[in-house]
């Protein structure tokens, strides 16, 4: 399981990736691998192609360190005339990049490879005011979470458990794991609910419903059940159940099944979003399935953030939408996101969502907090 | 060899896996396939290729970046010499019929599979615990346990595939049709369709889903539909009676790959100059070398040549076609080839599916196909100089000449979701449970 640091203020954090190297770091390993090959440190041309997904930045970064640690290693780099040429192309196989180094000299050719698991390209900040602050991503679903205690506390719903973590040093803990007794299999798109309690806290399954305690030790015990809860937790009047072996929900206040709901409009299986009396509301092509209540002093209209449209599995976005007169206006930009979402949330603490992402490169779920600012 | 059935119509291993795109999946419908191999079966075993993915699970998987991965079995250990291995099997999963999976259930065809090619093999059960034990060191035994072959089933009178996966044999007409239906108590979580229809030897193009494949009669694709190419999945290639011998060195230079893949795979093909294709290998680009005609008048001008007969897959149009396009070339070169379906020709014309994500996998694979399997134990799968150099060391033997790399091409109508995303687990497998439809 991996951790990605807590960071108190919202802000873009940068997910380390265990043993990913820099360009200049791969190049380095590239570079002394080369010249432990030609001992008697002949004069040598570099040649680069790229056969790879890489950037162009990359590239251009890695040309560079390339060139300087083979000087740095006592290789004179020609471009005419050389004693030897070094033929370097990043290549990629089903693993990941691969460097692959041919060393000429004369007719003799000599063959270096070796993998590069590059780091991901950062996330360029955008110029909208949604605000992410990361709290947690594991290679399982998380089909939701929880922040308790002045958010000292984590609570992490997976499909068959319940985790908990303290957080010391600004860094989560793990100091418990419950699992979760199913009444059935895990639907195949899983989706749940977890809400705090006054003496621990509830989690909603389909056709699973579990009680929990925190104190003195992390206990659940689940039934069999679809049992009713808010789907924002600052409003009661708004309940809903799951249906049994299904990724849907169906409630009181509407007539059918829907994926999400917020402020009286539901997300149906009609890729639609329609009120109580089937009135369509207008939203932009890019609108989602996933939509949750989020509450903002900038705006003056109920405010939603939605998820966007499409089979796409590399990557999703997430936008805020004011709702006012049977209509959806963008009110932020769209924010791009490593991955499909998976699931979106109003939170407990108001003004916040809870989101998960898939990141299609890591195949890891990664869980944050969303938060609105206003722009200057 | 055994072409490979369907291979894309496989299992995710556990319901971790499920992927989806931004939309959320809906449940239900009934996606229809139409595929044009009417010669496809339910065993696993079957030389004509299988259907078994989407109703049989293995115990591992591979994933698509060539990792094996937990499916029937959760956990896994061997002894140092690699001759005894313990496998725990994941609890709660049950077959089609209500049988739960435990040791006992599983081992009958885990065995009866293993002993097909290893007569030393015993299967012990006890519990939730497989320990399978062989006499020699098996250090590839989690790659063979992810062959189809393996699949953990049973069979009743009515039913000649009870698996654990996420669809059910319904119907099975062989030759006509197979109807699944989701398995309500799948243990990877229901999948999103109801049901399949799957018609074979068809040539239509009407279904959710048809198969596109090379050189036989084009199917009318309906306005519409999203076409699906997988990488290349397939090596096509010349095989030599008499490896180095100047007769295949001369060939190898005189054949121009570059009309094969423009004209006859109208570009929807990929030059092979190495066995293994270069997004698997990352090094393919190392072989690729251009005609040189004259280099092979040059090697064959001391040889007095009869003419050669080439031997191709009868009822194999595409492959008659690249036949004849050889046949064309060695004449330029002054070598006369007669292309023929008549087994015993000192060339015979292969298709080589590739099976595995695994590089190293594949190229022990196909090196015991060569009879080279001796070369490639100086394979280490973490320097990927190694591969490169055993791959190098058998083109140098002229035994096999690449010629060209298929990829698998599908027609998708509109309605069909999450082809993509599923695909992406495996290029060449999908993750049927995961696709969904609109209604």
């Amino acid at each position: 399981m991996t951790r990605v640091a807590f960071v108190l203020l919202f802000g873009w954090v940068t997910v380390a990736i265990g043993q990913a190297q820099s360009p200049p770091e791969a190049a380095a390993q590239l570079a002394a691998r080369i010249s432990s090959q030609l001992p008697r440190h002949p004069t040598v041309s570099l040649e680069l192609q790229n056969l790879s997904t890489m950037t162009p930045g990359d590239l251009s970064s890695f040309g560079r360190a390339l060139e300087e640690q083979l000087r740095k290693s006592g290789l004179p780099m020609t471009a005419t005339q050389p004693e030897v040429r070094a033929h370097i192309t990043i290549s990629e196989n089903a693993r990941g990049l691969l460097l692959v180094a041919e060393i000429l000299t004369g007719d003799n050719r000599t063959v270096i490879m070796q993998p590069w698991i590059a780091r991901p390209t950062s996330e360029t900040k955008p110029r909208i005011r949604i605000l992410r602050r990361p709290v947690w991503d594991q290679p399982e679903p998380i089909l939701d979470l929880l922040l308790l205690n002045s958010e000292s506390e984590l609570l992490v719903l997976s499909p068959t458990a319940v985790l908990s973590f303290h957080l010391a040093d600004g860094k989560w803990i793990a100091t418990g794991v419950a699992a979760l007794s199913l009444a059935r299999p895990p639907a195949r798109d899983p989706r749940g609910r977890i809400e705090s309690t006054p003496g621990g806290f509830r989690v909603y399954l389909p056709d699973t419903t579990c009680t929990g305690t925190l104190q003195p030790m992390l206990t659940v015990a689940c039934g069999p059940g679809n049992e009713a809860w808010p789907v924002n937790p600052r409003d009661p009047s708004f309940v809903v159940r799951w249906v049994t072996d299904r990724n849907v929900l169906e409630s009181p206040n509407f007539q059918s099944a829907f994926y999400d709901g917020a402020n009286g409009w539901f997300s149906t299986a009609g890729h639609r979003i329609v009120d109580r009396a089937s009135n369509t509301l207008a939203v932009p092509e890019a609108w989602g399935t996933d939509f949750a209540n989020i509450e903002s002093s900038c705006v003056s209209n109920p405010t939603v953030l939605a998820s966007g449209s499409g089979d796409n599995s590399d990557h999703d976005q997430a936008q805020a939408f004011e709702i006012a007169s049977g209509r959806a206006t963008p009110v932020s930009e769209s924010m791009a996101l490593p991955g499909p979402i998976t699931a979106l949330w109003p939170a407990e603490t108001a003004g916040q969502a809870t989101l998960v992402v898939r990141n299609s490169k890591t195949g890891n779920y990664e869980a944050s907090r969303l938060g609105l600012a206003c722009a200057e | 060899m055994r072409r490979r059935a369907w291979a894309w119509l496989a299992l995710s291993s556990i319901w971790l896996g499920a992927l989806t795109g931004a939309t959320r999946p809906r449940y239900g419908g009934t996606l229809t396939v139409e595929l044009s191999n009417a010669s496809l079966m339910l065993d696993p075993a079957s030389a004509a290729g299988h259907l078994s993915p989407a109703i049989a699970e293995t115990l591992v998987q591979m994933n698509a970046r060539g990792v094996i991965e937990p499916q029937l079995a959760l956990a896994w250990q061997n002894e140092p010499d690699n001759k005894r291995w313990r496998f725990s099997l994941r609890s709660k999963v049950t077959f089609h019929d209500g049988e739960p999976l435990n040791a006992v259930s599983a081992a009958p065809a885990l065995l009866a599979a293993l002993k097909k090619k290893y007569g030393d093999v015993t299967v012990t059960a006890g519990g939730q615990t497989l320990v399978i034990q062989f006499e020699h060191p098996m250090p590839d035994l989690l790659a063979e346990l992810t062959r189809p072959e393996t699949v953990i089933v049973h069979k009743s009178d009515t039913n000649p595939v009870i698996g654990t996966g996420p669809f059910r044999v319904v119907a099975w007409e062989p030759g006509r049709r197979l109807t699944l239906a989701a398995f309500e108590d799948y243990w990877g979580g229901r999948p999103f369709l109801d049901s399949i229809v799957i018609s074979l030897g068809s040539g239509q193009a009407r279904a959710d889903v048809f198969d596109i494949p090379f050189g036989a009669t084009r199917r009318v694709v309906p306005e519409g539909t999203h076409i699906w190419t997988s990488p290349p999945s397939e090596l096509i290639a010349l095989l030599a009676a008499n490896p180095q011998s100047t007769l295949s060195q001369a060939l190898s230079l005189a054949i121009d790959r570059a009309p094969i893949v423009s004209v006859l795979t109208q570009r929807r093909g990929e030059l092979a100059f190495g066995i293994l294709p270069q997004w698997l290998s990352g090094y393919a680009f190392l072989f690729q070398t251009a005609p040189d005609l004259a280099r092979a008048k040059q090697l064959i001008s001391q040889l007095r040549l009869p003419s050669i007969n080439l031997t191709y897959p009868a009822n194999d149009s595409f492959a008659r076609s690249v036949a004849d396009r050889i046949a064309i070339n060695a004449r330029d070169a002054g070598i006369t080839i007669q292309p023929t379906t008549n087994p015993g020709g000192s060339l015979t014309l292969v298709r080589w599916p590739l099976e595995s994500v695994d590089a190293t996998a594949e190229l022990i694979r196909l090196s015991g196909f060569l009879g080279a399997a001796d070369r490639a134990g100086s394979i280490d799968p973490t320097k990927p100089e190694t591969l490169y150099e055993v791959e190098r060391a058998l083109l140098d033997d002229h035994r096999v000449i690449p010629l060209v790399y298929l990829p698998e091409i599908y027609g998708l109508a509109p309605r069909v979701h999450n082809w993509e995303a599923a695909q992406k687990r495996d290029p060449f497998r999908l993750n049927l449970e995961n696709l969904w439809v609109d209604q």
